[in-house]
């Protein structure tokens, strides 16, 4: 059997690429990290990423980022280049002059609040500027001159990273009034100008579905919104809005430098027929009862078992102790049970190993002393704590399996109520068609794998339920 | 027709076509397939949270309907076993949020209850439930809030919002922990609420109800049922009434009425109790020889009056004897009077009380477009790019006018605002001129200079529809922006910035209520605003033109019917042959030729003992005309005085005789709104003792008089229209009661199968083309001096209506209990007033007391006083300037003084 030493880390990468300027384990000690501020990030090939987009056409950007296969880190998996095409088309007359793009917004979705996913804070923590260019690039190619960072509440510090970083570049000429670059020549033979703003959430996870997001930006309750319309048509203030997760963006500036193809050479083609493939480096942030938790930049595809089990990464379970399980990616994707430690991490595991998806690829490992009860009631805190009570089923299904979840751990439940909190489970979320947005579809997917998946725990837990035989009095005597 | 079957989509297996952009529910509810919904009503945006709505779509998970587009070819099941199961458990679901007893499953209970009925929903885990008992908010005179029955289904925070346009509602907490409020206070009463009742209306559970109501009775069918019109200001909202025993229970909108789609104000849907009020007149009243008013039988009361107005008229002649027409009751009530007066009198001594309120729009509208009448409709507010309000608080004097000009800015419609006050419309409005008191003529001059100047105008329009474009041109090029914007104390940059958006923006909807028309200069101040809806080509166009806000529910009808010394019925002319002699066949004489008094003058003629009689027909003018000392004189001094009341108000005190009258909820007949529509007033209730309809009294009036044989035989108020329409075909000829169901007619309807008139002077303007008019500023007749150095306005609020008398015997009067005065903290300081403390208000004609309010909404210098109550007499304050033209009291402009009393 191979051991996970024998495994490749990386193979197609001889280095890092969301982390050049960030010391990550597997190529270096994390101890060497600082926050790199503009004059480094330049000195270090900073923004040649966006020199190189403003002298291809906009469209040309979208054509490459499409063709990279970029898909959205942020947990959906969407493909990046695609979702910028469902703008307006802007048209061009015979002269070559296009028609005006109108107002439309960039929202980079840096609310970060899926529990055991601290993966887009580290780029924010040390390298602002790969950010900002990424957000520069996007900007150009989609022709929106304003966008906003909507950043997690709790992220204080990386607020400020952020907003020092902006100003930097506000200084130096990326944004503002002159235009991009310091009012580069684009390739249409004009400037470009590009506005940035920070804004802070206040502490709702329901902030970081996109259209909740959006929300929040106008000033309001983050409730997510009815779809359609879709904010590429019909976003922030009305207006055409692109909505990015912060990893996504970083990806921009190595794609266009790089190219495509090279992008593609990443990574792994789908295992499926007809499916996009997985390409790119991912930063997997790993939680829970390993060795050395922490953010490693990977290539998609590479085998949970061997992010747990390679000394270059996570160097085995914790104590020596044997793995039980992990959360995919971010609890609200399920769980992978315990013969499912070879699960290939890349955007097919949803279908392959019976989870909603990869989500943020940040796993959470669990080793065997692991209660899976009281896993999923905390999970299910969680959810009904952030429920953000527009739709019935989830405003009130979520209390409810609380409240059964706790019943279970606490021993006092019946073996139907398994099979309640299970209906409930089931029954809420976008996809059976019973709330507006996917947050309870999290809640049903990961209490619903759970229970699953660790079924005799939970019954071994509760009592058995009495069940009502009919008898019929006289019966017998009649034959 | 059956719907192409290639665009044609399946609900249940009934075929049928979406139109653009509808949802499934929509589309279900046309095809008059029910789906269950708890957050869902027609015209507001979906909420899409309860999720009972579902559907089954082909080859797709459940959709929630109400958000989801129908599309040609899609195959919907609104009704399955797996739908059933999920109704089922949402509705056990949303029964968790409430406490255990507070709604259970009955047929017969609020929509929810019915739906867990339906459903077969008995029940919920108990555990699970939140403890009950808050206790009920019954702050608020109107509505009661029971948190208990609230399942956060946000339809009143929408419909508040969507409907109202007041943001009352919000919702905190998140997930299980939700709850409604109601803005940043505890109570119902503390919140921004207007009592408009649209949240009430479409509560599912029966949290929000109307508290005033009377329990609803047992047994449906002892409830009568029966639409009608509100009785208060000239909106003419349609209601449906619900009454039993003869006592009304509850009002509501009728939801496809054209005015008000449902909609109703405080005042219409909640303040009818002064109906069954104590003090209402329940028997006729006279006072012969020299002792006070007692009590007549009917026969007694109508020879005493039909005596009494004979020997006046033999003993001093026709013009003796005058009458004031009520804007408050029928057309048919209004018709007849002057029917009285000129055909069996034989005097034009006939006017209203339009006199002291619109008469100068009227005028203005008539000199510059042929018809003294709105040229637009309220429907034209939903499709109004721009719309400019001046010397208008629509929110509350035409709340749900108002309403509707809210909803327009919020959907993006350019609001201009121009008013003395910052009034809520300003706060909704792309501009705001706060323009001095009396600088209406100063403001519209300077808006329409740099709109000729900047050649903005409608250059094809003015060219082709329009007369004295180069007189106005030369009229402006004389003066400067910067003039009119000192004579108005405005920033000429803010007038250009007005005038520009009203250019780019138009043709657009011109609103304006009495803060034009009772001025000095009321006539040219229309006039003058007449011009901008001319620039922008706005007349006779939908969407757009002059919409004058009407004050009394019948002041359009009132008017219509013939109440001005100086128009027959339909305003045909005094000296219009062919109408005379048309009359002169319907009546059997003709009336009379010779121009009669206005209000003011018969005042004036009673004071000068040359108007003996006066008949006054449902109006306090005591109360409510200006210079109180010269009104009262004047009905002190007369031989008779006529009145038709339905309470002991201080005109009737003074009165002869005194008719009691049947209230709106008590009579059939027509009123006309403020955008030329008649429609059809029926009776819920009867009226209590022995009063009467106005229009039989004034009827049997007339016989007792020798009202010529069938001229005078009416059984029904049908046939005083069908006369009505006889005599003036060319506006009312297609107007007869059998085409008044529903949202009734517009005028102009010349024939009986004529559809009614929308938008006037489409086509061309009734006076051939339209007049833009070149009127320069004159200061207001009352000027500030070093003795009343303080401007005062006077007006209504929302919660009452006019003098109060009917609004004041309803709980309405816990909401506002008395008049105030606003006044600006600035003013205050310097003058020693503090908020709510005494104000004498003292003006060169007379003074009162009033309690201050203390408002940055008035501008330093200018302060408002509401007339609404008795007790302040506010028209003691108000003098005798008036608009030369057309005699309507300046109430608007009073030079004052302010001290601490």
């Amino acid at each position: 059997m191979a051991t996970a030493l024998d495994t490749p880390i990386n193979p197609n990468l001889s280095g890092p690429q969301l982390t050049k300027r960030i010391p990550c384990w597997p190529y270096a000690d994390p101890k060497g990290r600082h926050i790199v501020w503009y004059d480094e990030f330049v000195k270090t090939g900073g923004y040649e990423g966006l020199r190189k987009a403003l002298s291809m056409k906009p469209d040309a950007v979208t054509e490459e980022v499409k063709k990279s296969a970029l898909r959205g880190r942020g947990g959906a998996g969407f493909p990046c280049g695609l979702k910028w095409t469902f703008l307006p088309k802007v048209t061009t007359d015979p002269a070559g002059k296009e028609s005006d793009p109108g107002q439309r917004y960039l929202a980079v979705n840096a609310d970060e609040s899926e529990p055991g996913t601290f993966k887009d804070r580290l780029l924010m923590d040390f390298d602002p500027h790969l950010l900002l260019e990424g957000i520069a690039i996007c900007c150009y190619a989609c022709r929106i001159r304003t966008a906003y960072i909507f950043i997690r509440g709790e992220y204080h510090h990386q607020a400020h990273v952020l907003e020092k970083a902006i100003a930097e570049a506000y200084a130096k000429g990326i944004f503002g009034k002159p235009g991009l670059l310091g009012g580069a020549q684009t390739a249409k033979g004009e400037t470009f100008a590009v506005d940035c703003y920070v804004h802070r959430g206040a502490g709702a996870y329901i902030c970081g579905e996109e259209t909740g997001l959006l929300e929040a930006l106008e000033g309001k309750r983050g409730w997510p919104r009815i779809k359609p319309p879709f904010p590429a048509i019909k976003g922030l203030f009305g207006k055409p809005t692109i909505i990015n997760n912060v990893e996504t963006l970083a990806h921009l500036p190595s794609i266009i430098e790089n190219g495509a193809d090279w992008f593609l050479k990443q990574g792994t083609i789908s295992s499926i027929a007809g499916q996009m493939g997985s390409h790119g480096t991912k930063l997997m942030g790993v939680s829970g009862h390993v060795n050395r938790p922490g953010v490693y930049e990977l290539e998609l595809g590479i085998k949970l078992s061997t992010i747990i089990e390679h000394p270059k990464l996570c160097a085995g379970m914790r104590n020596g102790k044997k793995f039980k399980g992990a959360i995919a990616g971010g609890v609200s994707m399920g769980i992978l049970g315990p013969d499912q430690m070879d699960a290939e991490m890349d955007f097919d595991i949803g279908r392959k190993y019976n989870v909603l998806g990869l989500g943020t690829a940040c796993p959470t490992v669990f080793d065997e002393d692991t209660d899976m009860v009281a896993v999923a009631r905390n999970i299910a805190r969680f959810f009904k704590h952030e429920s953000c009570g527009q739709c019935t089923p989830c405003r009130e299904g979520s209390g409810w399996l609380y409240q059964l979840l706790n019943r279970i751990e606490e021993g006092h439940a019946r073996t139907k109520d398994l099979d309640l909190a299970l209906e409930i489970a089931t029954s809420m979320g976008s996809m059976p068609g019973t709330t507006i947005c996917g947050l309870a579809d999290g809640n049903n997917w990961a209490v619903r794998t759970i229970m699953n998946k660790y079924r005799a725990e939970f019954e071994s837990r509760v009592k058995p339920s009495f069940v009502a035989v009919k008898m019929t009095v006289g019966a017998a005597a009649k034959g | 027709m059956s719907p192409n079957t290639a665009d044609a989509g399946q609900i249940n297996g009934v075929k049928i076509e979406p139109r653009h952009g509808e949802t499934i529910l929509e589309c279900a509810n046309r095809a008059g397939i029910e789906i269950p919904t708890l957050c869902h009503a027609d015209g507001l945006t979906a909420e899409g949270g309860c999720r009972m709505c579902l559907v089954e779509i082909d080859g797709q998970r459940p959709q929630a309907s109400c958000h989801t587009p129908m599309t040609p070819g899609m195959k919907v099941r609104t009704h399955t076993p797996r739908l059933a199961e999920i109704r089922g458990e949402l509705l056990r679901l949303t029964l968790l949020t409430t406490p255990k007893g507070a709604l259970r499953a009955r047929p017969d209970g609020s929509k929810f209850e019915r739906l867990l009925s339906e459903y077969g929903v008995s029940d919920a885990p108990a555990a699970r439930r939140p403890a009950g008992g808050h206790a009920i908010d019954e702050s608020h005179p109107y509505m009661r809030f029971d948190r208990d029955r609230c399942i956060t289904c946000r339809l009143c925070l929408n419909t508040c919002e969507q409907v109202q346009g007041q943001f009352v509602y919000g919702i905190e907490g998140r997930g299980g922990t939700t709850r409604l409020v109601f803005g940043p206070g505890e109570l119902f009463a503390q919140s921004d609420c207007v009592s408009c009742g649209a949240c009430v209306d479409r509560c599912p559970t029966g949290a929000i109800t109307d508290r005033d109501r009377l329990s609803r009775p047992g047994p449906a069918n002892s409830v009568k049922s029966v639409d009608s019109v509100c009785g208060y200001c000239g909106v003419g909202c349609r209601t449906r009434v619900e009454a039993k025993d003869g006592v009304v229970l509850r009002i509501e909108g009728v939801g496809d009425a054209a005015v008000n789609h449902g909609h109703l104000c405080v005042k219409g849907r909640y303040a009818h109790a002064y109906h069954r009020a104590g003090d209402r007149l329940t028997t006729p009243l006279i006072r012969d020889g020299g002792g006070g008013l007692r009590p007549a039988s009917w026969d007694e009361a109508i020879r005493f009056t039909a005596n009494r107005l004979k020997e006046i008229r033999d003993r001093h002649g026709p013009a003796a004897l005058g009458t004031m027409t009520s804007s408050r009751s029928t057309n048919e009530a209004s018709y007849l009077l002057q029917k009285l007066f000129r055909g069996i009198i034989g005097t034009n001594n006939t006017d209203c009380c339009a006199r002291v309120c619109h008469s100068s729009t009227a005028i203005a509208l008539g000199l510059v477009t042929g018809t003294g009448a709105a040229t637009a409709s309220y429907a034209d507010l939903t499709e109004a790019r721009l719309i400019v309000v001046a010397g208008s608080n629509a929110t509350e004097a035409h709340p749900v006018v108002g309403a509707q000009i809210k909803q327009a800015a919020l959907r993006g419609a350019a609001l201009v605002v121009i008013d003395p006050r910052e009034i809520e419309l300003a706060k909704y409005a792309a501009v705001h001129l706060p323009v001095w008191p009396g600088g209406n003529v100063a403001v519209f001059n300077a808006i329409a200079k740099v709109i000729v100047e900047e050649e903005l105008f409608d250059r094809a329009y003015v060219e082709s529809r329009c007369e004295g474009l180069p007189e106005l041109r030369a009229f402006l090029a004389a003066r400067s922006v910067e003039t009119f914007a000192e004579i108005a104390r405005l920033d000429p940059a803010l007038i250009r910035r007005a005038a520009r958006l009203i250019a780019e923006r138009g043709p657009g909807l011109f609103v304006s209520g009495l803060g034009l028309s009772e001025q000095s200069q009321g006539v040219s101040g229309v006039m003058a605003y007449c011009n901008l809806g001319l620039l922008t080509g706005s007349l006779g166009k939908r969407g757009a033109g002059m919409l004058p806000l009407r004050g009394q529910n019948n002041v359009q009808g009132n008017a219509d019917m013939g109440a001005q010394p100086y128009a027959l019925t339909g305003y045909l002319k005094l000296d219009d042959r062919e109408a005379r002699e048309r009359i002169a066949r319907i009546w059997g004489i003709a009336p009379p030729a010779e121009p009669g008094l206005t209000i003011p003058e018969m005042y004036d003629a009673a004071v000068g003992g040359r108007l003996k009689a006066l008949w006054i027909q449902g109006e306090d003018v005591a109360q409510s005309d200006p210079h109180y000392e010269h009104v009262v004189r004047a009905l002190r001094g007369l031989d008779l005085l006529v009145v038709q009341e339905l309470f002991m108000t201080e005109t009737a005190s003074m009165a002869h005789v005194v008719f009691p009258a049947a209230a709106v909820l008590e009579q059939e007949g027509t009123f006309t709104n403020g955008e030329r529509r008649v429609q059809h007033v029926r009776a819920a209730v009867p009226p209590p003792g022995r009063a009467r309809p106005d229009w039989e009294v004034i009827r049997d009036v007339g016989m007792a008089m020798g009202g010529i044989g069938a001229a005078w035989k009416y059984d029904h108020p049908s046939q005083v229209m069908s006369e009505v329409a006889a005599v003036a075909p060319l506006l009312f000829g297609g107007i007869a009661y059998d085409r008044l169901d529903g949202d009734g007619i517009q005028w102009p309807c010349p024939t009986s199968g004529h559809p009614g008139t929308r938008t006037v002077h489409a086509e061309r303007f009734v006076r051939g083309k339209a007049m833009l008019t070149s009127v320069d500023y004159l200061p207001p007749q009352d000027r500030t001096d070093e003795q009343h150095p303080h401007v005062l306005m006077t007006g209504r609020i929302l919660d009452h209506y006019n003098v109060g008398t009917m609004t004041r015997r309803t709980p309405s009067s816990r909401i506002a209990p008395k008049d105030y005065l606003e006044i600006h903290p600035e003013d205050a300081a310097r003058l020693k007033i503090a908020d709510g403390s005494s104000v004498r208000v003292r003006s060169h004609w007379g003074q009162t007391v009033a309690p201050a309010r203390l408002t940055r909404r008035v501008l330093p210098g200018t302060s408002f006083l509401t007339f609404h109550f008795p007790e302040t007499g506010t028209n003691r304050v108000v003098g005798p300037c008036h608009d030369p033209t057309s005699h309507c009291p300046d109430y608007k402009v009073v030079a004052v003084s302010l001290a601490p009393a």
